[in-house]
């Protein structure tokens, strides 16, 4: 088909604009999707949007945390190993964010990859830093596997209903960008 | 799915990188158009980076105005390289006054401008397409159609190819050229633009339709109803621009 001026005119221009618009409406209609079938956070994925994978694990100290079990409360989640110069780097303002937030129920947990890391490393490095925040232990693997970890540190910010809200691959984290997005759970929590 | 390269103890966002080289290709492109349409050499290129650049500040800025007390308690984070940290609808009007404002200062011809911006935002939208393919972004509703790809859990549309393809199209269909044999409908200044529009209407339509996230309005996606609108808007102002002299359709 040539598209020359002669065949280009207002008329063939305004029916060809009128079944376009016919056309794509009735696509619309007809394709639009059956109740429910759009999902729903209710599917358990590690990326935003999703309920967040749930796992329990031991602290340095030996309590046990399941992530369920703190549904309720906002929670950053930050998967970390001793050897990796970013995940030390940030450590520091994970700690002035826990001080500053943490009394209004916001929760840090720092899942140290331990298949990845030594335990022995994992506990000089909290002594030395002073993080006052639970440190778990990721002995088997479990939550590597889970949240599918590409790269370290990784950090999940998860709202009090467990729907991983953001996702930020690499580091170090900006101190700012802990606390907005600390603020933004808070406004959000029920 | 590839959402990062780590190259030792760099991590690199795939997505951030593919869009990355995506803005390189289209400001090139842009830069080409503009020149063949009488542009002076190199204000396109420009208007375009410095758009960037203020759009960026714009973005950064209107993020701290959503959260200043996270900036009063680390002020130093103002300048931290981070992209969850920009506001996009601050960036893009920010972005959007800047090349109004140079595009009138400079005295650049603005349908013209337009025009050639186009193989920009054309560029931008092949990459965004190959971005969600790397992030996982945009994913399809599930199906058991063969070229259903696994990805979340299930097999699905491969939405983020659907949306590639259709931009791929859109590109090739307006590649800036001088004089086309077939490209009567985005010769006159300003058409190029409003097809621009209206085919990516038309593309988000038909990719709506296999995502799996979405809004319903009145039982319809809500994003196509949009999406439809600006298709309408479109082909008005292409209409307008196509055959400036017609006050009624009758005539020819």
């Amino acid at each position: 088909m040539n598209y020359n001026t002669s065949m280009l005119t207002p008329r063939t221009f305004t029916i060809f604009s009128l079944v376009l618009l016919g056309l794509s409406a009735t696509w619309i209609v007809l394709t639009r999707p059956a109740p429910g079938v759009l999902e729903n956070p209710s599917l358990t994925l590690a990326r935003p949007g999703f309920q967040a994978p749930d796992f329990e694990l031991q602290t340095l100290t030996g309590e046990s945390v399941s992530l369920s079990s703190l549904r309720g409360k906002p929670v950053i989640l930050n998967l970390w190993a001793s050897w990796c110069p970013p995940c030390q780097a940030e450590m520091p303002s994970f700690q002035h964010v826990y001080e500053d937030y943490h009394e209004r129920g916001v929760v840090i947990l720092a899942v140290n990859l331990t298949l990845q890391d030594r335990e022995e490393d994992a506990r000089q490095f909290v002594l030395k830093n002073h993080l006052s925040f639970p440190v778990l232990l990721d002995s088997g693997g479990n939550v590597e596997r889970l949240y599918s970890t590409r790269a370290l540190p990784t950090t999940y910010f998860i709202s009090a209903d467990g729907i991983i809200r953001e996702r930020v691959i690499g580091g170090p984290i900006a101190e700012a960008l802990l606390r907005a997005q600390v603020e933004r759970l808070l406004h959000e929590a029920p | 799915m590839f959402p990062v390269l780590q190259l030792g103890p760099l991590v690199i966002q795939t997505p951030g990188l593919v869009l990355l080289l995506g803005f390189w290709a289209g400001m090139e492109l842009a830069e080409r158009h503009a020149v063949q349409r009488g542009i002076p050499e190199g204000r396109v290129y420009n208007l375009i980076l410095v758009s960037l650049i203020t759009g960026l500040l714009g973005a950064r800025l209107g993020f701290i105005a959503q959260y200043p007390s996270a900036f009063a308690s680390s002020p130093l984070s103002i300048f931290a390289l981070s992209p969850q940290m920009l506001s996009v609808p601050s960036g893009l009007l920010v972005a959007f006054l800047t090349t109004l404002i140079i595009t009138q200062r400079k005295k650049l011809p603005a349908w013209t401008t337009l025009d050639s911006l186009v193989s920009l935002l054309a560029m931008m939208t092949v990459a965004l397409g190959i971005a969600h393919l790397a992030s996982g972004d945009a994913y399809g509703l599930p199906t058991a159609l063969p070229w259903g790809i696994e990805l979340w859990g299930d097999r699905r549309h491969p939405t983020q190819l659907y949306e590639t393809v259709l931009a791929l199209l859109v590109l090739a269909l307006l590649w800036p050229a001088r004089k086309y044999r077939y490209s009567a409908w985005i010769q006159p200044e300003g058409t190029r633009f409003w097809a621009f529009l209206a085919l990516s209407a038309v593309s988000w339509i038909i990719t709506e339709t296999f995502r799996a996230e979405g809004t319903l309005i009145f039982g319809v996606r809500q994003s196509q109803i949009v999406a439809w609108l600006i298709l309408g808007i479109s082909v008005w102002g292409w209409r307008k621009r196509l055959f400036p002299d017609q006050t009624s359709p009758e005539r020819s």
